[in-house]
């Protein structure tokens, strides 16, 4: 019989793998049209980051709206390390090391699916459209092996 | 933007009081330019309704039926009326009185459909 940390492994495992499942049917049935659910997706993580944390996602422009989203999924989440977070031009640019969502993420993107699940791309654009009402789309995703940092290209429309 | 708004204003003069919203959307949900003259969120109309397009396309693809030219939903009060652009990267989603002329809403949409295309920017 499997140990408590055994059976926490393994049911994370199973959770992985049923949204590398989703993820993959979705993008199979809808393609590009999947990144249409990013805003419910982000609405829900935003809602709940809010509530856990006590913190309220604010800021005047898209820098500060991604440094308190970075900060929040660093700091209290421990989702990734070393976030950063910029805006050149009209594209948003996030950067994380050692992401926990970056291995299935690598995996479905063999699969040619883009991270339209990505929690990062989701609630930072759900933030963008309804604090600042500015609208966006997912442009591409670097993933460097070396230094295991994924960087986040977001172009902001409004 | 400005030559798509004059488009969809062109439309809405032509549709009078059975116009509800206009959105020209992409292939991602994102409407890019649109009107609209009651009180809808469009832009979470347009990402919905995205994946009825798609599913759509899907389905045709799947049973070698063609091309999709147009999508009808019918509801209690209205019509949404869907016509895709070009390669299918993006689509029109009209919304319309129940009362609407539908044969004149597609008349219309096919009519547009070329000059809404051009209008894309890209």
């Amino acid at each position: 019989m499997a140990t408590e940390i055994e059976k926490k492994e393994k049911l994370h495992e199973i959770e992985s793998l049923t949204i590398y499942g989703l993820a993959l049917g979705m993008w199979e049935l809808f393609s590009d049209s999947s990144f249409a659910t990013s805003r419910g997706i982000g609405e829900f993580l935003l809602t709940y980051i809010e509530a856990e944390s006590g913190f309220d996602i604010e800021g005047d422009d898209p820098e500060s709206i991604m440094k308190n989203i970075m900060h929040l999924l660093e700091n209290e989440v421990g989702m990734a390390h070393d976030t950063k977070s910029k805006m050149e031009g009209d594209h948003a640019i996030i950067s994380c090391k050692d992401c926990s969502f970056s291995r299935g993420t690598n995996a479905l993107e063999a699969d040619g699916v883009q991270p339209f699940y990505c929690p990062i791309y989701n609630m930072v654009t759900s933030a963008m459209r309804d604090r600042l009402n500015m609208r966006s789309r997912f442009v591409k995703r670097l993933w460097d092996e070396d230094t295991q940092v994924c960087t986040l290209d977001i172009q902001i429309l409004d | 933007m400005a030559k798509l708004d004059e488009l969809i204003r062109e439309i809405q003069n032509e549709l009078g009081a059975d116009f509800r919203y206009m959105n020209i959307v992409g292939a991602d949900g994102l409407p890019i330019a649109g009107m609209n003259v009651v009180n809808v969120d469009t832009d979470a109309v347009a990402a919905r309704y995205t994946l009825v397009v798609k599913l759509a396309s899907k389905l045709a693809e799947k049973l070698n039926l063609g091309d999709v030219d147009d999508n009808l939903i019918t509801v209690d009060n209205a019509y949404v009326l869907m016509e895709m652009l070009g390669d299918e990267s993006y689509f029109v989603i009209l919304g319309l009185s129940k009362a609407a002329p539908l044969g004149v809403a597609r008349m219309l949409l096919k009519e547009y459909a070329g000059p809404i295309w051009d209008a894309i920017p890209r």
